[in-house]
């Protein structure tokens, strides 16, 4: 594990991206194969120029070795990112739902090894850089509030695995405080 | 701040000194006080690590007042503006504000319990928010996040006692950690985590 | 190839694993304590290996591939829905118990279940690179193979680290509280006893004897319910997302949080035990 002691609560970004590698994606094989058994299952057979699904870590596997093209998931285009930001910048303090729960994880990844498989690569970066921010903002005003985390606890619905992970070390601690210095009402558990 | 039985920065905030007043006498200690006394008298003062305190006090062999850390004058000030506020060498070049108010507050009355507590919380609160700005902005390296207006930047990193030190360090951390993954490609390994 | 393909650089502050911890070898069951929990013996794992080994991998055919013929017996869909779930919920294992402060239950089953079918590749994939007629198809496939093996073998570890570091944390408190035994593994329960016996002799010959006797206790609790022995914080928050609908809890404030499906909360760990135990919840 290796990680220094108050980042252990939370899974690290690698570590997250590691099991977002487990979602299925389509991809369209460069060449044939029959089918494979593995221990996540049967995939296959490859046929081009049929499409096939694959979890993620064997398509970019596949691509790495440039045996496939990937198929883009619905959500990862122009259009639609650009919708989605817009609809961040107007939902005022409340999180957008953001499709697929490993969005980020997985639009990164895609971006990284597959650009050429995507509509305008570098557009999409940017409008992922801005939607980041602009929840990025969100979070630290949000955090800000009168009130908010006391009595340890906080609604974070929306809030991708990577976003709440970047938060959970800090809340926890901050919370460990207050919870320490609340004075003491009832002498049920002590502090803590 | 965990009550970890273990936990070094408690043992460290415990270890501060404050004033005392001995209620009787005691022969024989005077050394304790420096002079050239053999022995201690009523009333007289010295300066003692909480842990030892404590378990006088308890016993009723001492009293002490709220250390300076804790005065009114202190509290006035962070009425006025928190995050102005330098706690970090009102106990001593350790810092251990809120520790150690918090082992003085276990061991008051009711009243005067509440009542440091209530400063000790509030003034955490109030200067959490510049705490976790100052910590976002230092994790971007690209300086993308702005330092917020609160003017008080580098002064208020100055300022920080230790759990706040902490806390801020772990905010850094996290944040850097994400931005590293953010700007490498996937999978290809760091040649050194900063 | 994904970077967790390496053992990781930097293992120095790893603890290095207790030699009872089953390397990932199947007969080395890591389940050797109590017979209540399901453990696979020697006999048990060879009977399965001799079953898996008729028309399958290893034994060649002079049309069909070593790997992923077409199935038709109805026994190996079976296994393969069993196959299918297993390594997300190994990984759902994983964040649970890294995003709680206590030790949560042993997935024996589960890291069994794995560890055979690792064994298994791992034979098929010896027989077939020193077999001089496997085609090249074949020998891809076998790359494919490994790779995931070196996931499953990655997620393994890392969950056992985890529990390993929780152990070794709470040994004490472990070896004192009986009812937290069944949770751990056989190997993992000595380890614990082992390791506390160490620390306590380390604490002991360094310090502990050198102070009169009525100072070298290790399980005193101090009259503010501080103690020496370490313990997890049932107050610690924890992330969960509802995967289903759980109802309000009430807060330590007083006020009601809704637990609906698709929310996530950073909620102290006590409140919501039930949930992620049950598996309703999902821990981040």
């Amino acid at each position: 594990m290796a990680l220094p002691k108050t980042l252990q609560p939370s899974l690290t970004p690698d570590e997250l991206t590691f099991l977002a590698e487990e979602e299925e994606i389509s991809i369209v094989p460069l060449f044939s194969m029959t089918r494979i058994r593995l221990l996540s299952g049967i995939y296959g057979s490859f046929q081009p120029p049929s499409s096939s699904k694959v979890p993620l870590w064997l398509a970019i596997s596949l691509k790495r070795k440039r045996k496939c093209r990937i198929v883009p998931p619905i959500w990862l285009n122009v259009e639609t990112l650009q919708t989605l930001l817009k609809n961040e910048k107007e939902r005022g303090e409340e999180f957008g739902r953001l499709p697929g729960r490993r969005f980020v994880e997985v639009s990164k990844v895609l971006l990284d090894v597959a650009p050429d498989d995507l509509a305008q690569p570098a557009l999409l970066r940017s409008l992922l850089k801005d939607l980041r921010e602009v929840r990025q903002a969100k979070i630290r005003l949000g955090l800000q509030s009168e009130g908010v985390m006391q009595g340890s606890y906080l609604q974070v619905t929306n809030l991708t695995p990577i976003e709440l992970t970047e938060l959970k070390p800090f809340l926890v601690k901050a919370m460990g405080m207050m919870q320490a210095l609340e004075p003491r009402r009832d002498e049920a558990e002590g502090d803590e | 701040m965990e009550e970890d039985y273990f936990s070094l920065s408690s043992i460290l905030a415990d270890n501060h000194k404050l004033s005392c007043t001995f209620l009787l006498d005691v022969p024989g200690l005077g050394y304790l006080e420096g002079g050239s006394d053999p022995n201690i008298h009523q009333h007289g003062k010295l300066e003692l690590p909480f842990w030892l305190a404590q378990t006088l006090s308890l016993n009723e062999f001492t009293t002490f007042p709220l250390p300076p850390a804790y005065s009114n004058r202190v509290r006035a000030a962070l009425n006025a503006s928190a995050p102005s506020v330098r706690l970090s060498n009102l106990v001593g070049g350790n810092g251990w504000w809120y520790r150690f108010g918090k082992r003085i507050a276990d061991v008051l009355d009711d009243r005067p319990q509440t009542e440091l507590l209530n400063m000790l919380l509030k003034a955490f609160i109030n200067r959490l928010p510049p705490l976790q700005d100052l910590a976002a902005h230092h994790a971007s390296t690209d300086a993308s996040v702005p330092e917020s207006g609160h003017g008080t930047g580098e002064a208020f990193r100055e300022g920080m006692e230790g759990d706040e030190r902490e806390l801020f360090g772990i905010g850094q951390d996290s944040g850097r950690m994400v931005k590293i993954w953010y700007d490498l490609p996937w999978g290809r390994r760091p040649s050194k985590l900063s | 190839m994904s970077s967790f393909f390496q053992e990781p650089d930097s293992d120095d502050e790893i603890p290095q694993l207790p030699p009872e911890l089953p390397p990932l070898h199947p007969v080395a069951s890591s389940s050797r304590a109590s017979s209540s929990r399901p453990s696979i013996t020697q006999d048990s794992f060879l009977s399965r290996l001799e079953a898996t080994a008729s028309p399958r991998p290893g034994i060649r055919t002079d049309h069909e591939d070593g790997i992923g013929e077409e199935m038709e017996e109805e026994e190996e869909e079976d296994e393969y829905e069993l196959e299918e779930g297993e390594v997300r919920r190994l990984g759902k294992a994983w964040s649970r118990e890294r995003g709680t402060g206590g030790i949560l239950a042993w997935e024996g089953e589960l890291v069994d279940s794995l560890m055979d079918k690792l064994e298994q590749q791992q034979k098929l994939v010896d027989t077939l690179k020193s077999d001089p007629d496997t085609s090249e198809e074949e020998h891809f496939k076998l790359v494919l193979v490994q790779t995931e093996m070196e996931r499953v073998k990655y997620l393994i570890r890392s969950y056992v680290r985890c529990r390993l570091h929780k152990i070794e944390k709470y040994s004490y408190h472990i070896i004192l509280t009986p009812s937290l035994h069944s949770l751990l593994s056989g190997a993992e329960l000595s380890h614990a006893q082992r390791y506390t016996e160490l620390l306590h002799t380390h604490y002991s010959h360094s310090v502990l004897d050198s102070l009169p006797e009525w100072l070298r206790k290790m399980d005193d609790t101090y009259g503010d319910g501080l103690s020496m022995v370490t313990k997890p914080n049932p107050n610690l928050p924890v992330l969960i997302y509802c995967t289903r609908d759980c109802g309000e809890i009430t807060l330590d404030s007083g006020e009601q949080a809704a637990l609906a499906k698709g929310s996530t909360h950073l909620v102290k760990y006590r409140l919501v035990e039930t949930f992620v135990l049950s598996g309703q919840v999902e821990v981040l």
